[in-house]
């Protein structure tokens, strides 16, 4: 118990030095436990299991993946898609960010929202969505080949082409995000200072514009890359019916051949193999970002009415571009999902005789397991919600304002799940969970708690990222005079520092919240009969071809995900005034 | 150079109007500073002088050539003027040298030029020895006098300031300023300077215009505006001032006869005929301490300011703030007799109850 004491030696000049140290003690050792539980342990075995092959330590494993041609081309598919898909997202996303954010763009702020939505579908919906309109009997091609007279279709979702597609349109929120932001901290004094130098609109953009905003450029681009490199939803839907596997969709296969011996083995291997290039990407873009606080610091100004880019006649040209891509993005497959829904069957003529919503009575009343899955999915990913708020705002307010040693460790560790693909955390959770837990002798394998588990681990990045924000908004003298005020360490807490921060505490819950309820990666390769949640319930009955229904599904779960989002940011909007 | 010439300003933004029916004159090489509190459009007034904001009505003429109408305006870059902004904008990605060449680089001088001129303009700001460096490793003073040398190197005729030392400690902003002043002295420049401090606007301007709701108030030399304040608003905001309520009973010959609060009667000059109801503005050093003195009042405060002592003093009609020699400091509680020996007088109508009154 002594040495936890030491651990706060960062916290000498930390106010929270108040806190008996017992309570700092227990405390600790709770965060030990939950690093070593959640991430360690994981990890450990994961490594453990890829290095041992008929008992002893070797690369036989690693040796055999890399010997057959299938792992190297899945390998190669996964860069290769992961790369495009970046290039186009980034382009994308830089070119909307800039729209938004800097020019006269008509109705910049709708379609600012507008243009967050796609990253609330979860991306295998999505993908669902696009084989509606582009699979060779969809309805974008039966359209095509209405009116053309031609026999073949435009063009067929299945294989590279398409993943590449709908990766894009489902990842170019996230260099759009990155940049933007950027965009908007930047004083538009800078770009003001660079006119009155003489210099024109489109030269301010190419020696001030650019060159502050790359590093963001890059990180954006990273962080794309990484997401498309993890993504499982897409290539499983639009890959598997062409025999075009990536690494996570070949990672699938290898644990479900349960013939195979040593397939979890295999699939150690195979996830160690997907995780070190997402690792790479991320400690690069640390760089950037680190980078992009130091040298590139900036006096702000008080931004506000800084100037926009006159667009002049080009104004509605790209008004008309924007409006394209939330048609492609978020229009078009919305229309198809229910336009699906609605259908007898799909590949019916679409026409008034053929609608119907008996298929969302089936799926919701006529399937028992439908209801299940419904129920699980609300309470793991509000268990697992709350769990991180909790997990998040003990470990942000330790390590950012107490400054336990033992808290700041644990914050730079809980980053990690996020960063590696999802795929990976399920196989290392699988391998560790599969026996019974040395010493406490409990099985998680089979039961919903290994859902919870991998929810939690996965998303408690999100939900730390977000109280820290919020924690940062705190600041630091708010506590002090609450301290000087007569209140303890805790009470300070709990009376001022959480009551201020509390909507972030809100949206963190909701940011984790809406992406657990239909999440697919993790929890198709964990859940058990029983435990099915509803991304695994959708998923299923689109591979039994009961299209029908899982867009009637899909698109509940669609709607139910955008409203939450927009309750969110509705709520979101009552900030404390500084 | 270039003189200035700002007609009929104006400029709305939805429902609100910022500054409206603004006439601003600044001649060739003259220094003119925009003086008043925050809100009263006086940066707008510059943004639109800039061209980065367009009037709503209204001209801009710079050397005969209009720059601004509602219609059109010519782009800030094609206005041949430079500004130095609040919170520096110096750009954070090119070095120092690069900062201030770039200007030259947008006009395309010749290599040889370029480097010469910048060396120059960073020698105007004595900043020679960090050229190499990013403004990222400089001082905040240091960033404004980089800004400063980028706003000088390409000669403007005319040069913007937005509130340039406000971000700046009290020292380092007094030695900027004595800094601006001096260089603009020496090169002849055309200024227009934006600012909320009076101490700023007096100290460098040939005229000072004081702002209030997006009009000008007055505009005239520091003395002037400091000796004459033409309304409450300005005697207030510029120095320090007493505000006294009373009411003129007589004016005769230059001088005005005034009952204060309860009943005592001053006389004090005044060279407009008035009466009925007045403020009477007093500045400390207007008030000279008297034995045989017609106005009576109780020290209340005394402020040790280290080269004198300000007292203040219950008088009819309000508190009397004066300034007196170390040493002959009135103690708290003594009655004290005074003779006012110069003042501005004002009608006391409902709106002219003087913001300024805070300044005690």
């Amino acid at each position: 118990m002594n040495e936890l004491v030491t651990w706060r030696g960062a916290g000498r000049d930390g106010y929270a030095a108040g806190l008996p140290v017992r309570a700092g003690g227990a405390v600790g050792w709770i965060f030990v436990g939950v690093i070593s539980g959640l991430i360690v342990y994981p990890s450990v075995v994961l490594l453990g299991s890829s290095l041992v092959a008929e008992g002893r330590v070797s690369l036989g494993h690693y040796a055999r993946a890399l010997s057959e041609a299938a792992v190297r081309q899945a390998f190669v598919n996964s860069v290769a898609v992961a790369t495009a898909a970046t290039a186009a997202g980034t382009f994308l996303g830089v070119i909307l960010a800039w729209l938004t954010s800097r020019t006269d763009l008509p109705a910049a702020r709708a379609w600012h929202t507008a243009l967050l939505l796609p990253y609330m579908i979860p991306p295998f919906i999505g993908a669902m969505a696009w084989v509606y309109l582009l699979s060779p009997v969809g309805y974008l091609n039966r359209l095509w080949m209405q009116v053309s007279g031609f026999g073949t279709p435009l063009a067929v979702i299945y294989g590279p082409a398409g993943i590449v597609f709908v990766l894009t349109l489902y990842g170019y929120p996230i260099p759009y995000v990155v940049v933007r932001a950027a965009l908007e901290r930047m004083n538009p004094a800078l770009e003001e200072a660079a006119r009155m130098a003489g210099a024109r609109p489109l030269q301010v953009m190419r020696d001030v514009v650019v060159p502050l905003v790359l590093p963001a450029i890059g990180s954006g681009a990273l962080l794309l890359w990484v997401s498309s490199l993890a993504n499982f939803g897409i290539p499983a839907i639009l890959g598997f019916p062409a025999r075009y596997f990536v690494l996570p969709t070949r990672i699938y296969a290898t644990v479900l051949s349960f013939g195979t011996p040593d397939n979890l083995r295999a699939a150690a291997a195979l996830s160690v193999l997907l995780a070190a290039p997402a690792g790479l990407a991320l400690v690069l873009q640390r760089g950037l970002v680190g980078r992009g606080g130091g040298r590139f610091a900036v006096v702000t100004g008080q931004g506000g009415g800084g100037g926009r880019i006159e667009l002049g006649r080009w104004r509605w040209a790209a008004g008309v571009f924007v409006a394209a891509v939330v048609g492609i993005a978020t229009v078009l497959p919305l229309g198809a999902l229910l336009l699906t829904s609605l259908t007898r069957a799909y590949g019916v003529p679409v026409g008034p005789e053929n609608l119907t919503v008996e298929h969302y009575q089936t799926v919701l009343f006529g399937i028992p397991k439908v209801g299940r899955a419904l129920r699980n999915s609300l309470m793991l990913a509000a268990g697992a919600a709350t769990l991180v708020v909790l997990l998040a705002v003990a470990v942000a307010y330790l390590s950012e304002r107490a400054r336990w040693r033992a808290a700041q460790v644990l914050e730079g560790a809980l980053a990690i799940p996020y960063s590696v693909p999802g795929t990976v955390v399920a196989v290392a959770l699988i391998l560790a969970y599969a026996r019974p837990i040395p010493v406490v002798n409990i099985r998680l394998y089979d039961t919903a708690w290994i859902l919870l588990a991998a929810y939690v681990t996965r998303f408690v990045a999100i939900g730390l990222r977000t109280a820290s924000s919020g924690l940062a908004q705190v600041h630091a003298s708010l506590e002090e005079a609450a301290r000087i005020a007569g209140a303890g360490a805790g009470r300070a807490v709990v009376d001022v520092v959480v009551p201020i921060m509390w909507p972030s505490v809100r949206s963190a819950w909701v940011l984790v919240f809406i992406p657990a309820v239909a999440e697919l990666t993790l929890s198709v390769l964990l859940y058990s009969v029983g435990n099915e949640t509803i991304g695994v319930v959708i998923y299923g009955l689109h591979e039994e071809g009961k299209i029908a229904l899982s867009a009637a599904l899909s698109f509940v779960v669609t709607v139910l995900l955008l409203g939450g989002h927009v309750l969110m940011v509705k709520t979101a909007k009552k900030e404390w005034m500084a | 150079m270039a003189g200035v010439v700002v007609e009929r300003l104006g400029k709305r933004y939805n429902d609100a109007w910022v500054i409206r029916g603004l006439d601003v004159t600044v001649d060739d090489g003259e220094f003119v500073s925009l003086l008043g509190p925050s809100g009263c459009g006086k940066t707008t007034t510059l943004r639109i002088i800039a061209g980065f904001v367009r009037p709503t009505e209204g001209r801009v003429i710079v050397e005969g050539r209009v720059l601004s109408t509602p219609e059109w305006q010519v782009p800030p870059e094609r206005r041949g003027m430079a500004m130095v902004f609040q919170s520096y904008a110096v750009w954070p990605h090119m070095t120092v040298f690069q900062n201030v060449a770039y200007p030259l680089r947008c006009r395309r001088v010749t290599r040889r030029e370029l480097e010469l001129r910048t060396r120059r303009a960073l020698e105007l700001v004595r900043l020679q020895q960090v050229a190499d460096r990013y403004p990222g490793e400089l001082s905040g003073g240091q960033q404004q006098r980089v800004a400063l040398a980028r706003a000088l190197v390409g000669e403007p005729a005319v040069l913007l300031l937005d509130e340039p030392l406000s971000n700046l400690d009290a020292r380092l902003r007094e030695e900027l300023r004595d800094e601006i002043a001096e260089l603009q002295r020496r090169l002849g420049f055309t200024v227009l300077y934006v600012t909320h401090d009076q101490v700023e606007a007096m100290a460098m301007s040939d005229r000072v215009a004081v702002m209030r709701e997006g009009q000008i108030e007055q505009i005239g030399s520091p003395q002037e505006v400091y000796e004459k304040p033409r309304t409450p608003f300005v005697a207030g905001f510029v120095g320090r001032a007493s505000f006294l309520e009373g009411e003129a009973v007589a004016w005769q010959e230059g001088r005005v006869q005034v009952v204060l609060g309860d009943g005592q009667q001053v006389e004090v000059p005044w060279a407009e005929p008035l009466r009925g109801p007045v403020w009477l503005c007093v500045r400390p050093e207007w008030v000279v301490s008297d034995v045989a003195g017609e106005l009576r009042g109780r020290v209340v405060r005394r402020v040790y300011r280290g080269d004198r002592v300000d007292c203040v003093g219950d008088v009819p009609g309000g508190r009397l703030l004066w300034t007196v020699g170390v040493g002959q400091a009135p103690a708290l509680g003594e009655e004290v007799s005074f003779r006012i020996v110069r003042c501005a007088v004002y009608p006391r109508t409902a709106l002219s109850t003087s913001e300024g009154r805070e300044a005690i």
